[in-house]
């Protein structure tokens, strides 16, 4: 996983952003599929290093999501605060919320860990609806760069696509230092890798915040694409679980995956969602559905199926990794 | 009144034991990581609302029809996906479990509207008064089936045939099919029984709580903090935090908000959590520091 | 009860005073109290059930001990978890053969330098250097997985070996190996223990293969020290022998 090769990834990655790009520009339909594409990628991209990358399972980025989307528009609404501001707000607090939750729950096994980490994001609707927080709308001020708002949805793509890049980047960079080393070893074996010297508690927190930090800025975009905040939309346990799909579909753990798994699954939800606006959820049951096979059709697990998948993609892509020599494997002992 | 809401917290908090003790028998016996348990409750549950419109019967009569058809839902479930997920690993079987969570939610959606809908029963709106306080028929009932259905759970785990195999399957596994113990069956059936017991949850709520597609997810906490609460692997300790969890509800409702009420339970539980990760009667995990 | 020690090493570098473990009524571990010099090799012996991987988790900091202390360099670590124990220079294998089958021989081993550096590059030249000592290093970019079960050992003490150790942990790592792999190990071992200094306690079953490596022999049974003493002596052992012909303890973690 190391290499020259990440790097590539990631720059093959801002050429299909660039591409994106183009393509948003051809409709205002368009450019709102690819913004909310944008969008997703970056939370994905988050996902992918706490989950995809670190290990534990995290079905909670909606917390985060949801969380500076409701900040960033109830500031704006209320004090008028510029969304640039909202949206940073949203950020810290999602760091604050990321660390009381990660010291709490990462000392549990994975089942758990994935468990109360889903509950999160409910807890966080109810309480927002407790305080009858039922639905926040915010106000049209028109084509303004200053309160972040636009008429077409080809500025929220640069931004969303500006930062999905420089996840990309961020994580082919992570892929070269000790943190990087880490979490793959935290992944493959925790146990093993704390006796090897890791503090795995602290660098799985690390993850977790980074992961944090991603899925908030991408909330904060996403409220400002869709006008309208509902508790129900933003904490909704789909969200969490869009994001592991994209990463499972473009490939865990990989620099690549976030943007791939995003370029189809979007796409493909939003067609659905609108072609069969008679039958609510069905959207949902298509991702169900595709979760199921993805379950099922990799017999070692996910993990070895798309490792071994990127590997070759890898190769494809230039590494310079000399194949290894059949080596003799006995089967190892019970 | 303070005992009134501690007795509704144990009527509560009996039915949150059966549930908990639903997900640790899966847990504990076949390791395996169902997280569509609250959706299956939330499935009984539409199946007692179904079978009450259709037959009109005493809801608490037809718990064993939902029951046995969750019983059988769970073995359908067990030969379609829990074998071959058996052996894929914790976080395929998240994953898969969870899509099946999203499919029954989503069915439930498309078959039944998004409206909550509940059954009308004499039980739900009349009580019993002893002592000036009151015992809601319907939640009185719901505590006499938790306890029939822990007791019959553990005779059938501590005194039948069947019950040694699984817990014999529960503490090694290679040892247990080297005695001959078909695994696969003992599985089967584990999880069947698991399955039987979320319906009984949902067979019970049914009579005293509306159902809409997206009930399953406040039971996902419950699900959770309940075995966790109680520590793994205690029977007795999930009773115990079924009550504590049922009494954190029905006081919050009291003195807080009924809204609030999961967010307290979740709260007190991440507080408690951080204090004693084992849970109450858990074995002490210093076993592997890193992970409980 | 522990018979009279002989060493012949010179400064302590592992103390263990009074150590116990308890989990709940069950006393698996109690009253053990070794003293361990530098370059020693110290067989760790007994029946399954003995307290051998309980006692060895007390130490290296899986498990808190419920009584007693562990010294290490003359310093207090007792309950410290593995990973500071490992920056100290406490270091373990594991009984997983292959902990990271998706790391190459390098990436693993670069896993033990890390703890002492930051810098990803210094930390493969130092995982370099460690797979040259043990001759692995033509297969340093080979997948884990990919290696035969010998060299998957080897890059398990070659991990441990860049993490610059004083005290070597060896957990049962000739488990799965043929008697010839056993003994080309055993040199391995010896020779990298013997040029770094290292101290090794071998925790093994099969008392054939430790009596090649190992000066000294402790024997444990139903959790307290039984014998501790010159690999010979212990061997003949009337309290030693009994404990291996005695009632069998039915296998358990």
């Amino acid at each position: 996983m190391t290499g020259t090769g990440s790097y590539r990834a990631a720059l093959v990655g801002c050429a299909l952003l660039c591409l994106g790009g183009l393509i948003a520009t051809t409709s205002e339909t368009n450019a709102r599929m690819a913004a909310m594409a944008a969008v997703w990628g970056l939370m994905a991209a988050g996902w992918n290093i706490v989950s995809g990358y670190a290990g534990p399972l995290s079905l909670g980025q909606a917390a985060f999501f949801g969380l500076t989307w409701f900040l960033s528009t109830l500031l704006f609404i209320e004090y008028d605060l510029t969304p640039y501001l909202g949206i940073a707000i949203g950020v810290v607090a999602s760091l604050l919320l990321a660390v009381v939750i990660g010291l709490a729950t990462l000392r549990l096994s994975g089942l758990y860990f994935a468990l109360a980490t889903l509950t999160i994001p409910l807890i966080m609707g109810t309480l927002t609806r407790y305080f009858d927080w039922f639905e926040l709308t915010r106000p049209y001020v028109g084509e303004s760069a200053r309160h972040f708002q636009f008429n077409s949805s080809l500025p929220y793509y640069v931004t969303a696509a500006v930062l999905l890049a420089a996840a990309l980047f961020f994580t082919a960079y992570l892929q070269r230092t000790r943190m990087g080393r880490y979490f793959v070893a935290i992944r493959e074996n925790e146990r093993a890798a704390e006796a090897s010297g890791i503090p795995t508690l602290r660098y799985k927190l690390y993850a977790f915040l980074i992961a944090a930090v991603m899925a908030s800025l991408a909330g904060g975009i996403y409220g400002q694409i869709a006008f309208v905040f509902t508790p129900e939309d933003a904490y909704s346990p789909v969200t969490s679980i869009q994001a592991l799909l994209i990463v499972l579909i473009g490939g865990a753990g990989t620099v690549l995956g976030p943007v791939i798994g995003a370029a189809l699954v979007i796409p493909a939800g939003q067609l659905t969602a609108e072609h069969f606006s008679h039958l609510p959820g069905l959207d949902h049951l298509a991702y169900a559905v595709v979760l199921l096979i993805v379950a099922f059709f990799s017999r070692e697990g996910l993990y070895p199926l798309l490792a071994r998948g990127t590997e070759r993609l890898g190769q494809l892509l230039g590494r310079r990794r000399p194949r290894a020599p059949a080596a003799v494997v006995r089967k190892e002992g019970p | 009144m303070l005992v009134q809401a501690l007795i509704n917290g144990v009527l509560v908090g009996a039915v949150w034991a059966v549930l908990g003790l639903g997900k640790q028998i899966v847990l504990g016996v076949i390791h395996f990581v169902n997280f569509a348990h609250g959706h299956l409750v939330m499935l009984a549950m539409y199946l007692g609302l179904l079978y009450w419109t259709i037959t009109h019967a005493d809801p608490f009569l037809l718990l064993p029809l939902v029951v046995v058809s969750l019983a059988l839902i769970g073995w359908v479930l067990d030969r379609v996906m829990v074998r071959r997920l058996v052996d894929l690993g914790d976080r395929s079987q998240m994953i898969a479990t969870l899509a099946l969570a999203l499919i029954i939610e989503n069915a439930a959606l498309l078959i039944a509207g998004p409206e909550p809908r509940s059954v009308r029963s004499w039980a739900s709106s009349s009580a019993l008064e002893i002592g000036g306080v009151f015992l809601n028929w319907a939640q009185l009932i719901g505590l006499g089936i938790a306890v029939i259905a822990f007791v019959g759970t553990w005779w059938l785990l501590n005194r039948t045939p069947l019950g040694a195999m699984i817990r014999a399957t529960s503490q090694n596994r290679e040892s247990a099919q080297y005695m001959g113990i078909d695994i696969s069956r003992v599985y089967g059936y584990a999880f069947a029984l698991s399955v039987s017991l979320a319906g009984v949850v949902g067979a019970i709520l049914i009579v005293s709580t509306p159902v809409g597609p997206q009930s399953a997810w406040s039971f996902l906490v419950l699900m959770f903090v309940v075995p966790v609460l109680g520590g793994l692997g205690s029977i007795g300790g999930t009773a115990l935090a079924g009550v504590i969890v049922g009494m954190l509800q029905v006081l919050s409702t009291e003195y807080l908000d009924i809204q609030l009420q999961n967010a307290v339970v979740y709260a007190a539980f991440l507080a408690f959590l951080l204090v004693r990760p084992q849970g109450i009667f858990g074995r002490s995990t210093d076993q592997y520091r890193v992970s409980v | 009860m522990t018979t009279a020690e002989a060493t012949t090493a010179t400064a302590t570098v592992l103390e263990l005073r009074g150590l116990g473990k308890r989990f709940g009524g069950l006393r698996a571990v109690r009253d053990v109290d070794v003293t361990l010099g530098q370059g020693e090799r110290v067989g760790l012996l007994g029946p399954n059930g003995a307290g051998k991987t309980t006692l060895v988790n007390c130490v290296c900091g899986d498990l808190k001990p419920s009584d007693g202390d562990v010294l290490l360099g003359g310093e207090t670590v007792t309950g410290l978890p593995p990973h500071r124990l490992f920056g100290r220079g406490l270091a373990r294998t594991y009984q997983v053969v292959n902990p990271f089958p998706a790391l190459t021989a390098l990436e693993s081993t670069s896993l033990g330098a890390l703890a002492h550096t930051r810098s990803v590059r210094e930390a493969e030249e130092a995982g370099d250097e460690a797979l040259r000592e043990l001759g692995l290093r033509d297969k340093r970019d080979v997948p884990m997985r990919q290696l035969n079960i010998v060299e998957m050992k080897e890059v398990e003490l070659a991990r441990i070996f860049a993490g610059r150790p004083s005290v070597v942990f060896l957990d049962e790592l000739l488990a799965g190996l043929r008697p010839s792999e056993m003994s080309a190990l055993l040199d391995v071992i010896s020779d990298v223990a013997g040029r770094q200094g290292w101290t090794v306690v071998m925790i093994e079953h099969l008392i054939g293969a430790v009596m090649h490596f190992c000066g000294r022999l402790v024997v444990m049974n139903e959790g307290q020290v039984i014998a501790d003493g010159p690999a010979e002596q212990v061997a003949r052992d009337d309290a030693v022998i009994d404990a291996y012909l005695g009632p069998k303890w039915r296998q358990h973690a």
